[in-house]
């Protein structure tokens, strides 16, 4: 066989005339198999997402993000893994998003002239919406128990949040939250626990 | 074990998971799509058959530009030619004949014993 015809054999996507087509068509699953679960999981994570920044933007760019991580560096991974290591993604995305705001509070507290007389507490933007938990409803109905639901998940502390939102909404079990929040199971049971506590007090039910 | 509580607060927040405005489905699919075509280059660099033979080729080009020159040089450099010496024991020593030749005392030893009964 002549050198042209080898480089011509090799061409393109004729590639598989050395990769074996059986390899080419796991490849074809693996990629259906990461599009449906990122299909299924886009909408719970901007929610997530939204609810830890408040923010459209920033939770879009976080979520999206997250899925080009995960399709770079963990694609090769079981795709029973693929969901806590992209929430690990996703939680360290918003938690750094957090940080970055903090800091550039911190800075517009200090440069701002009308906080010079501030009690020198660093400006935390979380604390800023008004806590929901102290406006308990009693009747549920609707779209209005929705509405309370989620500003009282919105105004959880984030760890708190976090773990609600992975271990109820999400589905993953107490290993996999640990693993996708970065901290032990112990803890994971703890921020959960308070969770809980704090959303039945925002919403006014009682504990059974 | 999930509670009443746990359950109602799941769905309620699924639910409003599912309701997103459109401009917002549209995005997310967009990034979806973005993220998945970062997984085709790397796929077909790991699959491809050029790489290694890319590689395999590059490092014997780079043998040879190595290799070479120090192996012109060393053709190109007179090469000293060894002095060999010769003992002249190794030269006589065929046959056993030139121990004697060297030897007077040892030659005289040897003809006292030929004549002695």
């Amino acid at each position: 066989m002549s050198l042209s015809t080898l480089l011509m054999s090799l061409d393109g996507d004729s590639s598989g005339a050395l990769a074996t087509a059986g390899g080419a068509s796991a490849q074809r699953a693996q990629r259906a198999a990461m599009e449906r679960f990122l299909a299924e999981v886009e909408k719970r994570a901007y929610q997530h997402a939204l609810l830890g920044l408040r923010h459209r933007e920033d939770a879009l760019d976080a979520v999206q993000d997250a899925m080009l991580q995960l399709c770079l560096r963990y694609a090769d991974r079981p795709s029973a893994e693929w969901r806590p290591l992209f929430f690990r993604i996703l939680v360290n995305k918003v938690q750094d998003q957090r940080r970055r705001r903090t800091v550039r509070g911190r800075w517009l507290a200090w440069w701002t002239p009308g906080n010079a007389e501030d009690d020198g507490a660093p400006l935390d933007l979380l604390d800023t919406t008004p806590d929901t938990r102290q406006e308990p409803l009693r009747q549920l109905v609707g779209e209005d128990a929705l509405r309370s639901v989620a500003k009282a998940v919105e105004a959880l502390p984030p760890r708190q949040q976090q773990a609600f939102l992975l271990r109820n909404v999400e589905g993953l079990d107490i290993a996999e939250t640990a693993l996708a929040m970065g901290c032990s199971d112990g803890s994971v049971k703890t921020h959960y626990f308070r969770a809980l506590q704090a959303l039945r007090a925002a919403v006014g039910e009682e504990a059974p | 074990m999930t509670t009443p509580f746990e359950k109602a607060t799941r769905e309620w927040l699924r639910r409003d998971a599912e309701n997103l405005d459109g401009q917002t489905r549209s995005q997310l699919n967009r990034a979806r799509q973005t993220a998945l075509a970062e997984l085709q280059p790397r796929r077909r660099w790991g699959r491809t058959p050029f790489l290694p033979l890319t590689a395999a080729a590059g490092a014997a080009v780079l043998a040879a530009l190595l290799l070479l020159p120090s192996a012109m040089n060393r053709s190109l450099s007179p090469v000293p030619t060894p002095v060999v010496t010769i003992d002249e024991g190794d030269l006589g020593g065929a046959g056993g004949q030139g121990l004697f030749d060297e030897d007077p005392t040892l030659f005289a030893l040897a003809a006292v014993g030929e004549t002695a009964p």
